[in-house]
């Protein structure tokens, strides 16, 4: 991996400055239309819609994998496997699984905002 | 035009009740003033109280969405998975959350875009949600 690469992804995994953080929560809320409401149910929201997104991530996950590799990855989930290693296997398990998660996060905030056009 | 230029300025006159008043423009602009407030503080009410809607629909429509997402992934754990969701998220989530907006973002020449910021956010706002928890 490239020693820049490197670096970002441990801006964005471990020391992302509180700062940038908050200007990106306010980017996902200004783009519901929810400005104006207060920081607490602004990170009320955030906290529900990663929830949502990661159990749709999970499902889906388990939805493509096959009945061997379903187990195989339940057994590194128990051992608590190095997440390098579960990158990998998704990776190799999952034809392009980073399109599966962007597809998830595009699904979810069309949704909200197809509601609040009807 | 000015609306108030044809009005006449006396210095003083009667009201309905024949009592004298002073400035009659003044009070004019006075009523105008008053209903330019009344409406503005209409507008506000209006404006709050479509937030506050939008606010309750969007937080109705995730929690029916993750409702409906704990019975699929109740249907798992009786198929007799002995992991579940909360596994995946400590051990698999927080890293894949982290990879994959890397590549977003820089397949965005580091600018965050709308798919890499939800990512970052809702993972942020999900992992803060949860130690809060504990």
């Amino acid at each position: 991996m490239p020693k820049n690469k490197k670096i970002i992804q441990r801006i964005i995994t471990k020391n992302m400055d509180d700062s940038k953080i908050s200007q990106i929560k306010d980017t996902i809320i200004k783009e519901l239309g929810l400005e104006g409401i207060s920081e607490e149910r602004k990170d009320e929201f955030l906290a529900k819609m990663g929830e949502v997104i990661l159990k749709k991530v999970f499902l889906e996950t388990m939805d493509k994998l096959n009945d061997q590799s379903k187990v195989q990855f339940e057994s590194m989930l128990e051992k608590e496997a190095p997440s390098e290693d579960i990158e990998k296997f998704l990776s190799e398990n999952i034809s392009d699984f980073e399109s599966m998660v962007e597809k998830v996060v595009v699904e979810l905030k069309e949704d909200l905002m197809k509601t609040e056009e009807e | 035009m000015n609306r108030f230029e044809n009005i006449p300025n006396p210095q003083e006159f009667q009201d309905k009740n024949g009592e004298k008043e002073k400035g009659l423009k003044e009070k004019i602009f006075g009523e105008v003033v008053e209903i330019g407030e009344k409406g503005l503080d209409a507008a506000r009410d209006y404006a709050r109280e479509k937030l506050q809607k939008e606010e309750e629909r969007v937080m109705s429509e995730l929690e029916k969405t993750s409702r409906e997402l704990d019975e699929q992934i109740g249907k798992f754990e009786k198929e007799g998975m002995v992991t579940g969701f909360k596994e995946f998220f400590s051990v698999a989530g927080k890293r894949l959350m982290g990879a994959i907006a890397l590549k977003l973002l820089e397949s965005d020449n580091n600018k965050v875009s709308g798919v890499s910021a939800v990512i970052i956010a809702s993972y942020f706002g999900y992992r803060d949600y949860l130690n809060a928890e504990k």
